[in-house]
């Protein structure tokens, strides 16, 4: 049963994520990598619990994913919720087609600013905030 | 060292039920049998486990010996609270040597005379499944060893529990979401159909459904959905938007409203349950198909010429995706006498080791303007071949009927 399958087990479709979390200049940055999907998922949980919670703005890079299945969705929902009920600062990033395409495809594109690289989402961050 | 064996010895007599019981025992007998050994062997008067409830809120007691009445009376104590309550919050052993309101929610615990009680939490792969306590009428220090024995029990019901809950879900959910899809697809003039669904080897059966339904004035309704999830739980949500969806389509035309309503049903009623969704319109003449897509990947077209294509304009956001009005759009496309469209979740195109328009790409290639069963066939074939597919995979294949 999938309760039991961890992240580092490569066998029968169980895949392996790496998440971790630094700030920098005041934003959180939470990194994940690898194959986010149905089991590995709630290795990143925790860390969008811990990275939502520091009141600050938060950059989500994604640009070491090789894999984002539908589970993504529910990452994104949560991440959508906090910005819309905490007024959440923040920007994905993510330039490569296993991230894109999933975003194109389940219509959420437009719902999130993604940048192709962390300097550019961290330089719009401090750009809305001097404008701001 | 005495003791120590002594443990060792305790346990073992508990592993030696476990694992013999464990494939012929119902759970509810292996239940109370560990429950009564592990009342002997650390020599106490009660023994109870608490699972908790659907909603995460309630331990509820599920076995007890020496306070049968626990769960006769269908005892619930609230996660946080009393007793039990706390040792769900903390996931750590507790102590407690008096037995009172102020210690514990159960007011049975204390009527029934209950002195000392000690409890730990039932944990299955980082996931609370329960607590299991035990008892003593009369004064009793707990030691370390009587909790490291407690623990080990606690192990070995909560993996009971899992099973349990895992088997009966999994059976539920396969029964569940057997009786959703349909049986035999109805006979429409001027078009035919085929179907294909493969629940995922990975995950069991997943929220993926199909439909296809007369509609007034002629028309015919096609679904594809995916229920984001897995297991029981995906399979109600499908069978509650299946129903919804249904029940729009059948007064409301334009199937960019009738996902517009799913999604206000689904945020309102369904809350974090969220579905990608394909819905689909043939038009009385079985010329023009009107879709609109939440959060679903394009229907492929094949044109009687053997021209594919993949179809429809940009995707909505999927049903349920919160806090978002539902932003689909209709696209028309013409189906000429011959043409083959072709609905799909996302389990038949998606891979590890390449991206989804890979996966698009080698579908278009693998779709041809044929009998819709021989093109199930042929895509199947072609995209899961010989090896199990990891998620759920739903196919269902229109032709529109050329004239005899």
């Amino acid at each position: 049963m999938t309760e039991f399958a961890h992240g580092d087990d490569d066998a029968g479709g169980v895949g392996t994520l790496t998440a971790d979390i630094t700030e920098r200049d005041g934003v959180v940055i939470v990194n994940i990598a690898g194959e986010l999907d149905m089991a590995t998922v709630r290795t990143v949980d925790p860390l969008l619990d811990d990275a939502v919670g520091r009141g600050r703005p938060v950059v989500v890079d994604m640009t070491g994913l090789t894999f984002f299945s539908s589970t993504g969705l529910t990452v994104l929902a949560r991440l959508d919720e906090h910005r819309r009920l905490a007024a959440l600062d923040l920007r994905l990033v993510a330039d490569q087609r296993a991230v894109i395409l999933p975003l194109q495809l389940t219509g959420l594109e437009h719902l999130f600013p993604v940048h192709a690289t962390l300097d550019d989402a961290l330089a719009s961050i401090h750009d809305g905030g001097r404008s701001g | 060292m005495a003791d120590r064996d002594d443990a060792e010895d305790r346990l073992r007599k508990i592993e030696a039920i476990t694992d013999a019981a464990l494939a012929h025992m119902t759970a509810d007998a292996l239940y109370d049998e560990l429950l009564g050994r592990v009342r002997d062997l650390l020599e106490t008067d009660t023994a109870t486990l608490l699972l908790l409830d659907r909603s995460g809120r309630h331990l509820l007691a599920t076995a007890a010996v020496g306070i049968e009445e626990e769960v006769r009376q269908g005892a619930q104590v609230p996660v946080g609270r009393g007793f039990a309550g706390r040792i769900a919050v903390s996931r750590n052993p507790l102590v407690i040597d008096h037995v009172d309101e102020t210690t514990v929610a159960n007011p049975l615990l204390w009527e029934h005379g209950l002195n000392a009680l000690a409890g730990v939490p039932l944990i299955v792969a980082g996931d609370l499944l329960g607590v299991l306590h035990v008892g003593t009428l009369t004064p009793r220090r707990f030691t370390d060893d009587d909790l490291s024995l407690l623990q080990m029990v606690a192990d070995r019901l909560a993996l009971a529990a899992h099973t349990r809950v895992s088997l009966v879900e999994r059976a539920a959910a396969e029964a569940l979401q057997r009786s959703l899809l349909p049986e035999v697809l109805p006979e429409v003039p001027g078009l035919s159909f085929a179907a294909r669904y493969i629940p995922g080897a990975a995950s069991g059966v997943g929220g993926d459904w199909y439909d296809v339904f007369e509609l007034p004035g002629d028309r015919v309704g096609i679904v594809m959905g995916d229920v984001v999830g897995h297991g029981l739980p995906a399979a109600v949500v499908m069978g509650r938007l299946r129903s919804a969806l249904r029940a729009y389509a059948l007064i409301i035309d334009d199937p960019r409203e009738v996902l517009s309503m799913l999604h206000r049903k689904a945020t309102h009623f369904e809350g974090g349950a969220m579905a990608t969704v394909c819905y689909a319109v043939i038009d009385p003449d079985r010329e023009h198909v009107a879709l609109a897509l939440a959060g679903h990947p394009p229907p492929v077209l094949a044109e009687p010429d053997g021209t594919v294509m993949v179809t429809a304009g940009p995707p909505g956001p999927p049903i349920g995706f919160p806090g978002h009005e539902s932003r689909c759009t209709n696209t028309t496309v013409t189906l000429r006498p011959g043409a083959v469209m072709c609905f799909y979740t996302d389990g038949l195109v998606e891979r590890r080791d390449s991206t989804i328009d890979v996966g698009i790409a080698r579908l278009t290639a693998a779709v041809a303007p044929a009998d819709p069963d021989t093109v199930c066939a042929r895509v199947m074939a072609r995209m899961i071949g010989a090896r199990p597919a990891q998620d759920d995979v739903a196919l269902l294949v229109v032709r529109r009927n050329i004239p005899a």
